[in-house]
């Protein structure tokens, strides 16, 4: 008990870790209070399509009436950005949880036994690095239809890989550590010793890589969208709205930065999560490793 | 206590500072914004006697009987030459490659004098020899999906040119002397031909160079073996040799093509030493090229056209009509396969495959389109609706015709008549798909399904994008989209180009939509046909008419293009029949002034 | 495990991967009917009546079985096929959009190994200070940043508003009309290096110029990756028993942390840089595309948008033959970096 009572006091004395708690936190708020923040308009179908009014293809400025502007097709940015968090959640999350776990476990069974094990996972793995992401994805939605679910699907299987070798590749360092020869020694089973003692050193890469990949999760599946391959445009996503922005990044050549707003706004909705999940990430670390040098 | 302050001060002053770099930009728009009207953007001069397109498209083939896109046109059309061609901005056409020509009294043989003194790129000398290879060559290569249908059918009477034989290829372009003399199948191609000879498919190549490099020798025994080659396998995919101003100096597949002075050209000399085609898919990246002044001119997609205005230095061509229209196409026999028709049935979770078949209905979707917000929306204000296939600038162009225009109470009407009240009283569901990252066929998707939604809230039709090749194209060839969009570009500006596809049960669209009508075939079939140019004229305007009353469907609007260059470029003048989007590049020149 | 040995018997795996790569695509691909792959063969809605007749002249619709051992042979002959969306062979495809990638990999990928490392390094040795906090909130803004974004931005400012300071492109018209040449022999069409090779000055001044700015892009967006890999396995190493045995000796910290520290903290990041340098060798469609500076990644992009297929398989291939063999390195690599770890075996 007081070791977690000490963990937690850990957590909030270091003002990174905190900044993160707190940003995840107000996150998770917004998305789960969306409907309140942003209210969907009567007679929209479907609240996950960000709401437009007109189709004319620039963006307007922030207003009154459209707090954070719109981006091109006239789609409001404030909806697109809070309901955005609900896709953000869903999707990153979704896909980068499959993604550690098939990870994680191959990574650890190939790092940890090697011999014949190590070399099939890694060439499978090989196989599937190899693979060119868009035509995964286009087969995957030819089976199964463009929806989240088949991006999501897409993704984690493309992603997997990496997780894997970096994975294997920190066991392979720490199976020679001597608390590993030691637990051995003790008679500790093989399973147990993964577990206990060779993952909870090797994975902090691992989580690193994962929380940073959030951000790009989010980004992927919004370029998929736009070919087709998932959900349809205008669906409340900080990828899409990103996207959306992209010819307008740069705006008429006496005013370059007009439109600014389309894509800083979602692009710092999008900072903000990877940071958060970083800043956690390094905090359960900083707090887990008992082996890190304190002051 | 005072050093987590002090540590938590330093966080939150970092945290404002990127904070502030990220949102300064948007505050420094302000005083940016009054300082607008004195920015003076001027373009600088650079690459004297080069000209620079860059643009979205890359060549697909340079040989000119495989390429039937406009990128391979353009290519083509400054490489190699015809026998005739545009004559400024109509099109009646004059000589190129031939000095005269005649129409015999029979009225379907024509004689062509060819021109001497012209070289090809290679050194060799323009014979007519040159001129019936090159024609032969063409029908009998005859790729699936190329041009060479429009050859077949009027030289041959055939669609495909196996059907008539080589005889008959070898009869229909013969050598007289000095004269080449083709023989039509039919005397109402007399005019559509000359206008067929003046498209990049039937540039003249050298028989000897294209012989010697193992190209068809032009005997009957080998014919079949160069028919409908595999793409790439042609000896002139990516080499040429042609008689035409400028040669081809490299060819960077998706990159960019360089075309550089033909010394020895037989015409009035040319400016530009070099031409250089470029693919820059990236808009801000074209858009940052062209005020650099690194290209003579950009391809300008109409969502930017706002972004252009009040730049001195850009000289804008602009309300040039294309020989282009799209329309909304609804089938009228869908595939039961289809994923896009919900339930199959009437009871409002989706729709029957006979849905479209109901004049009814079609009337009603034409009156819910709200045509208006579509152009000034979708098309950014370039275009101009049109009521049936045949639009301006095809001969017979009713501008009277009539035209649907957005009427929610003519609407609720025909779909409250439709299918015996059942529409209306149970609603319907479907898909529409639009090719993704298409504005204007999103623009219309969205119009249609929210005014339908308005019309009645039971009517309910969602959107999707979908990819063009993987999904599009597969169903829409076998007839499973319920509603869907394309468009038509004219190979020649004759009306049956255009009402064929659209409108004959044997054409290419309306083969799609399951549309037939044999009073609509008959009729066209007689204005194909048709000597006599006022009886041809009233077959057309009814034809005209007959679009807008069985209203197959919703015939959207022509396009008007743009062309943005900079100030430099001089003579440019548009015909809507070159391919080469920059104009006439022999006649335009560059200079400071 | 004698490294010779290993390393025969790591490339002797490269068959077998090799030939799982191809079924698993082509498996994958048939999933694909005849009439989607056709479309590859249509640029315009005038050709679609055609479509049967392509499927046929193609082959397209022959059963799957007759379609990858027709393949199959093929490529046991040489010939990889022809890639339809730029109209050459596949092999000679790979051979032409290499170079700029390699081009780019080649600067960008030290660039970003090495600040990934200085920053990583120097951020876990002041750990919880300004710089720590400073970098590590740095790198995370440089990640997040949609490339596009960084990109368009770049050349917004030092191509916009610097009027033409650092261009897109490879090369500027002048540059490119003088390489195409026959003054100027291509011997990699990787334009620094050709320059090198044929002394010429300009040309490679103006390759140089052209690099800055998508080589800045990509390193912004790939250093967080490193440092933060970097800083987390430091945080590590100077936990370690022999640290604090360095320090009680009296050691500089300097020397503690370089000699010492880092070399051991540096697998997670041998085995990123890895990856690394083979995904930048398999190019980044973006860049790319924003900079006109058009390679594998774009060539890649393309084919899977149009269903090239035989250069989507070609590619694949292409790609399974890098990470063979960037693997094999990296684990090479491991065992030099800590003479502990052991390839090959199992834990004892």
């Amino acid at each position: 008990m007081s070791d977690w009572k000490f963990m937690a006091r850990q957590l909030i004395r270091n003002p990174l870790s905190l900044m993160g708690i707190i940003i995840i936190v107000v996150f998770a708020i917004i998305a789960i209070f969306a409907p309140l923040i942003a209210p969907t308009p009567e007679g929209h179908r479907n609240p996950y399509m960000i709401p437009h009014e007109g189709y004319s293809v620039t963006p307007r400025p922030p207003s009154e009436e459209h707090i954070f502007g719109t981006t091109q097709g006239q789609y409001d940015i404030f909806y697109g950005c809070i309901w955005g968090t609900r896709s953000a959640f869903h999707i990153g999350l979704v896909v980068i949880g499959v993604v550690l776990l098939t990870g994680i476990v191959l990574g650890s069974l190939s790092g940890y036994f090697g011999g014949l094990l190590d070399e099939v996972i890694m060439r499978i793995t090989d196989i599937f690095l190899a693979f060119p992401a868009l035509i995964l994805a286009m087969a995957i939605v030819a089976a199964l239809g463009p929806s989240l679910k088949s991006i999501m699907i897409a993704l984690a299987t493309v992603s997997w890989p990496s997780y894997a070798r970096l994975i294997r590749g920190d066991i392979l360092q720490v199976r020679e550590e001597d608390y590993i020869e030691a637990s051995r020694g003790l008679g500790a089973s093989s399973m147990r010793v993964i577990l206990r003692h060779a993952l909870p050193n090797a994975i902090y890469p691992t989580l690193v890589m994962a929380s940073l990949d959030i951000g790009a999760i989010v980004l992927a599946a919004a370029a998929l969208s736009f070919l087709g391959l998932g959900v349809p445009e205008g669906y409340a996503d900080w990828g899409q709205l990103v996207s959306f922005a992209r010819n307008w990044i740069v705006g008429p050549p006496g005013d370059p930065l007009k439109y600014w707003y389309a894509v800083t706004i979602p692009g710092l909705f999008i900072l903000f999560f990877v940071l958060g999940w970083n800043l956690l990430g390094d905090a359960f670390r900083d707090i887990l490793d008992p082996r890190l040098a304190r002051r | 206590m005072s050093k987590r302050f002090s540590k938590m001060g330093w966080i939150v002053l970092a945290a404002l500072l990127c904070l502030s770099l990220v949102l300064m930009p948007g505050c420094t728009t302000e005083p940016a914004e009054q300082e607008e009207e004195e920015e003076e953007i001027s373009i600088p001069f650079k690459n004297p006697d080069t000209f620079i397109e860059m643009t979205i498209g890359d060549a697909e083939s340079l040989d000119p009987a495989w390429g039937y896109d406009t990128a391979s046109g353009q290519q083509t059309t400054l490489i190699y030459q015809t026998l005739v061609w545009w004559d400024g901005e109509t099109s009646d056409v004059v000589p190129v490659l031939c000095t005269e020509y005649e129409l015999l009294p029979d009225g379907v043989t024509y004689r062509f004098k060819i021109r001497e003194g012209v070289k090809f790129h290679d050194g060799g000398d323009l014979t007519p020899e040159d001129v019936e290879y090159s024609f032969e060559r063409t029908l009998v290569q005859d790729r699936s999906g190329g041009p060479v249908w429009m050859l077949d059918e009027q030289l041959l009477g055939e669609y495909y040119s196996p059907d008539a034989g080589f005889a008959a290829i070898d009869a229909a372009v013969e050598v007289d002397g000095d004269y080449v003399v083709m023989t039509l199948a039919d005397a109402a191609w007399a005019i559509p031909w000359l206008q067929v000879l003046a498209g990049p498919w039937c540039s003249i190549v050298d028989k000897e160079w294209c012989v010697a490099n193992g190209e068809w020798d032009g005997t009957e025994a080998t014919w079949m073996d160069f028919h409908d080659p595999l793409s790439g396998s042609s000896y002139l995919w990516d080499k040429t040799n042609g008689t035409g101003p400028w040669m081809l100096e490299y060819w960077d597949p998706g990159i960019e093509i360089s075309l550089v002075k033909f010394d020895d050209y037989w015409g009035d000399p040319v400016q530009f030493e070099r031409v250089i085609t470029k693919k820059v898919e990236e808009w801000t990246t074209r858009k940052l090229a062209f005020l650099a002044g690194d290209c003579d001119l950009a391809y300008v997609p109409l969502t930017y056209i706002d972004e252009m205005e009040g730049i001195d230095d850009i000289q804008l061509y602009k309300d040039l009509p294309n020989l282009t229209v799209d329309s909304f196409f609804m089938t009228f026999d869908i595939d039961p396969a289809s994923d896009y028709i919900g339930s199959g049935a009437l009871d409002g979770e989706g729709i029957p495959t006979d849905f479209f078949n109901d004049i009814d209905v079609r009337k009603g979707m034409n009156y819910a389109f709200d045509f208006d917000v579509y152009i000034a929306d979708g098309l950014s204000g370039e275009g101009a609706q049109r009521g049936s296939p045949v639009i301006d600038g095809l001969t017979y162009f009713n501008p009277n015709a009539k035209m649907y225009s957005k009427d929610f109470d003519k609407a609720e009407e025909h779909f409250k008549a439709a299918h015996g009240g059942d529409v209306w009283d149970n609603g319907f569901k479907f898909t529409l798909l639009y090719n993704s990252g298409n504005i204007a066929r999103k623009t219309a998707c969205g119009i249609l399904a929210e005014n339908l939604y308005a019309i009645n809230p039971l009517f309910q039709v969602s959107i999707q994008p979908a990819d063009w090749r993987s999904v599009m194209i597969p169903n829409l060839v076998t007839s499973k989209m319920p509603m869907f969009q394309i468009g038509w570009m004219a190979d020649y500006p004759d009306p049956d180009n255009f009402a064929f596809p659209f409108m004959h049960s044997q054409g290419t669209f309306s083969h799609f939509q399951n549309y037939s009508n044999p009073e609509v075939d008959a009729l066209i079939e007689a204005g194909k046909f048709e000597l006599d140019p006022a009886a041809r004229k009233d077959i057309y305007y009814e034809i005209q008419d007959w679009y807008y009353d069985d209203a197959p469907g919703i015939m959207l609007a022509q396009g008007f293009a743009r062309k943005y260059f900079t100030k430099y470029i001089h003579g440019f003048y548009y015909n809507p029949m070159n391919p080469v989007y920059f104009g006439p590049l022999w006649d335009m020149t560059k200079s400071e002034s | 495990m004698e490294l010779r040995s290993y390393i025969i018997r790591r490339l002797l795996l490269l068959i077998p991967v090799l030939f799982g790569v191809s079924m698993f695509i082509f498996g994958i691909t048939m999933l694909f009917s005849p009439t989607q792959r056709a479309t590859l063969y249509i640029s315009d809605p005038r050709q679609l009546a055609d479509l049967p007749a392509v499927i046929e002249l193609y082959g397209l619709d022959q059963p799957v079985w007759s379609q990858f051992t027709t393949w199959l042979g093929q490529v046991l002959s040489g010939n990889l096929g022809w890639s339809k969306v730029v109209g050459m062979p596949v092999w000679e495809a790979i051979w032409h959009y290499l170079p700029a990638t390699l081009e780019l990999a080649i600067f960008a990928t030290p660039a970003i190994i090495f600040l990934g490392i200085l920053f990583g390094t120097t951020a876990a040795a002041h750990k919880d200070t300004l710089v720590d906090h400073g970098t590590r909130v740095g790198a995370i803004v440089g990640w997040s940043l949609p490339t596009f974004w960084l990109g368009l931005i770049l050349l917004m400012v030092f191509y916009g508003i610097f009027r033409g300071f650092l261009p897109p492109d490879r090369l500027s018209v002048q540059m490119n009309i003088m390489v195409n040449s026959a003054e100027f022999i291509r011997y990699t069409h990787i334009n620094t290096i050709d320059a090198i090779l044929n002394l010429n000055g300009p040309v490679l001044l103006d390759a140089l110029r052209h690099l800055i700015l998508p080589v800045i892009t990509l390193s912004v967006v790939n250093v967080a990756f490193i440092m933060r890999l970097m800083r987390s396995s430091m945080l590590e190493a100077l936990g370690k028993g022999y640290v604090l045995t360095a320090r009680a000796k009296g050691l500089p910290e300097r020397v503690v942390v370089n000699k010492h520290a880092r070399r051991n903290a540096l697998i997670p990041v041998i085995t990123i840089s890895g990856y690394l340098f083979a995904a930048l060798a398999n190019g980044v469609v973006i860049t790319e595309t924003i900079f006109i500076y058009k390679g594998i990644g774009w060539w890649a992009w393309q084919a899977a948008l149009n269903l090239d297929i035989p250069a989507i398989l070609g590619f694949a291939l292409f790609n399974a033959v890098l990470f063979v063999l960037v693997n094999l390195v990296v684990d090479i690599l491991y065992t030099r970096v800590d003479p502990r770890v052991r390839l090959g075996g199992t834990v004892q």
